[in-house]
């Protein structure tokens, strides 16, 4: 429910935004148009401020100078933006792509130690099946049994 | 009280000084397309010298384009802008150490003292006078609310002031309006 206003209220509005209710406080439209309505002395008060209203809006837009617009537009080539660093698209990019490539490198760092030691399980390996001994001599069983179980491990290392 | 935008209810301008932040060319020339003539207006309101006034007003746009990123839409652009404008404005004066003076009587134009003849262009030229004869903070008031639509709260936003001072403002320029413009005014207010 709208309160209601006071002529005097009414008298300071117009006074100060005229005869344009559009331009009237949100707060206070309502109430000064029904009191305009209802009351003589504030409809008088509103027409007597629509004559001035009318002449300001004759006045009509200023012009630009197309020299004067033209510097205007020209202002983002000669100026770089000041933009806050992680609001820059040019920068989340490389930084991500650094961070990935940090994440990539530890990954690599720890596989390769497997991979060492995995080279040195297999050099020990083949010390062991070269240290067989050859075909021409004579070999127990078991010898045999172990030189062959080397170079499986060997293929399987391979593979 | 303050003219604030909900984020749901962010308009076109404020659509597009976030796409200036973005480093949008085009849509920062659209901003130079709406309001390089009002805030050119409004500066020369102000200091009373167009080169000065566009010196502001690229300043203000220089502003626009390094800073839109740090634009946050609590207040409408025009609010903004405005703002900007008459802040600059103010430290040039401050620069030259002096306010505006106002013109002697005997630099009115007379257009704005003898408005007899009632042709469209001769009352445009009184009004101007009439204007540019109005205290500074008054025509500046008058300028933001009856010329470029803001709000009496966005006006006593960009000058810094309550909205009730701004009443008071736009009051005492519109009694002093009237009593230039007389002639035009009963003419315009006979034919309604």
């Amino acid at each position: 429910m709208k309160t209601p206003l006071s002529l005097e209220r009414f008298r300071a509005l117009i006074a100060a935004y005229g005869a344009r209710p559009e331009l009237w406080p949100d707060a206070e439209r309502a109430a000064a148009l029904s009191l305009r309505d209802a009351s003589a002395e504030a409809r008088a008060l509103f027409d007597a401020e629509a004559a001035l209203d009318a002449t300001l809006g004759a006045l009509p837009e200023a012009d630009v100078a197309p020299d004067f617009l033209r510097r205007l537009n020209e202002v983002p080539l000669r100026a770089p933006q000041k933009r806050r660093w992680f609001a820059l698209p040019g920068v989340w990019i490389p930084a991500v792509s650094w961070a990935f490539a940090a994440v990539l490198g530890l990954g690599l760092g720890f596989s390769s130690d497997l991979l060492e030691t995995d080279e040195a399980d297999a050099t020990r390996v083949a010390a062991v099946a070269s240290a067989a001994p050859s075909g021409e001599s004579a070999a127990a069983p078991g010898e045999e049994d172990f030189g062959a179980l080397a170079l499986d491990a060997l293929d399987e290392l391979e593979e | 009280m303050s003219h604030s935008q909900h984020p749901a209810e962010i308009d076109d301008d404020a659509l597009l000084v976030l796409r200036v932040g973005e480093g949008d060319v085009a849509a920062y020339r659209e901003l130079v397309k709406r309001y390089a003539a009002k805030l050119s207006r409004f500066a020369e309101r102000s200091l009373r010298d167009g080169s000065e006034a566009e010196d502001v007003v690229q300043e203000t746009f220089l502003r626009l384009w390094q800073r839109a990123g740090e634009y946050e839409p609590k207040a409408r652009v025009t609010t903004w802008l405005h703002r900007i404008t008459h802040n600059l404005a103010v430290d040039r004066l401050r620069a030259r150490g002096r306010t505006l003076p106002l013109p002697e009587e005997d630099e009115m134009p007379v257009s704005a003292r003898q408005p007899t003849l009632l042709d469209e262009k001769r009352r445009v030229v009184a009004l101007e006078a009439a204007l540019a004869a109005l205290p500074e903070r008054q025509a500046t008031a008058i300028v933001l609310v009856h010329l470029h639509g803001l709000t009496g709260a966005e006006a006593a936003e960009v000058l810094g002031v309550g909205v009730e001072a701004v009443e008071s403002l736009l009051a005492r320029g519109r009694r002093a309006l009237k009593s230039e413009l007389s002639g035009f005014v009963k003419a315009e207010g006979g034919a309604a």
